[in-house]
């Protein structure tokens, strides 16, 4: 029974939807998003499906001080479009919304990437509000 | 104080080349011209962001490798340097920044181009680089940091 509880279902998550995530205020200089903001943690990069979440749920979920936390949104079909990621639900037993987005292990190809994601990502929660 | 600013004797002791107004080099120390001190406080404020972030222990913030950092430094310098030398002004000052596990981002966004640079944690791995005209031209590999190789800077300085 235990088990039912904590399990919600694995959806598939729509090109046409977004994910959310946390840029901490380190992630930002002279105003701007930087690409070192895009990093696995565990088996991906950790962000939050946009059906189950909002941008000031995700901020929330910073552990501490989540005032120094902006959120960003990228558009799943965006993601896709680059080289071979992808957006999986992934989801956790207090985060329905939690996802994976794969990065590529060789440093080559994840600096490229972290560019491109940086392109793609729109900041829809700033710092300090 | 930036060690990427302590390589030569500096009449300032104690304070960086980059926090010393009116500064002056010792006679016949040729450094200074070679140092950009656009640079120099570039550097500083990463190291200073640094410590900072190493009191912080929040699980978003970034915390980098000091020796990456000083590896990073000891590359821009060459790199800096080399530029004056051969076009007559300082290569762009890049973002300096923590990337992942460790490492230290080297971030140039300009009008006409972007590039990033990875300097790895472990001085055993290779630096990788990334750089397009957000258009067709591309530049990707990796390199050797100590080995100078200035190729990229010059892609940088001919976009």
């Amino acid at each position: 029974m235990a088990d039912e509880e904590l399990s919600f279902a694995v959806e598939t998550i729509p090109d046409a939807d977004s994910v959310l995530m946390r840029a901490h205020r380190d992630h930002f200089s002279g105003g701007e998003l930087r690409p070192r903001v895009f990093r696995a943690q565990g088996g991906g990069m950790s962000v939050d499906w946009n059906k189950y979440s909002t941008p000031e749920a995700t901020r929330q979920r910073a552990k501490k001080n989540p005032e120094n936390n902006a959120v960003i949104r990228m558009g799943v079909g965006g993601i896709r479009s680059i080289d071979n990621l992808d957006v999986k639900h992934s989801p956790e037993v207090d985060n329905q919304a939690h996802s994976d987005v794969n990065l590529p292990e060789r440093n080559e190809d994840l600096t490229e990437v972290r560019i491109l994601l940086r392109r793609i990502a729109e900041v829809v929660l700033p710092l300090g509000i | 104080m930036s060690s990427a600013c302590l390589a030569r004797p500096y009449k300032n002791a104690g304070r960086s080349r980059c926090e010393a107004k009116g500064w002056e080099p010792h006679a016949g120390d040729e450094a200074p011209k070679d140092l950009d001190p656009a640079l120099c406080a570039e550097i500083e404020r990463a190291e200073a962001a640094l410590e900072r972030v190493e009191g912080a222990e929040e699980e978003d913030a970034l915390v980098y490798s000091k020796d990456a950092l000083r590896r990073a430094s000891t590359f821009l310098n060459a790199q800096s340097a080399h530029s004056r030398k051969m076009y007559g002004v300082f290569a762009p000052v890049p973002d300096i920044g923590g990337g992942p596990n460790g490492s230290v981002d080297l971030h140039w966004r300009r009008k006409d181009c972007e590039l990033l640079v990875n300097i790895p944690a472990s001085d055993k791995e290779l630096a990788a680089f990334y750089g397009d005209d957000y258009g067709t031209c591309k530049i990707k590999g990796s390199f050797d940091p100590t080995d100078f190789d200035f190729g990229i800077i010059m892609w940088l300085m001919k976009n």
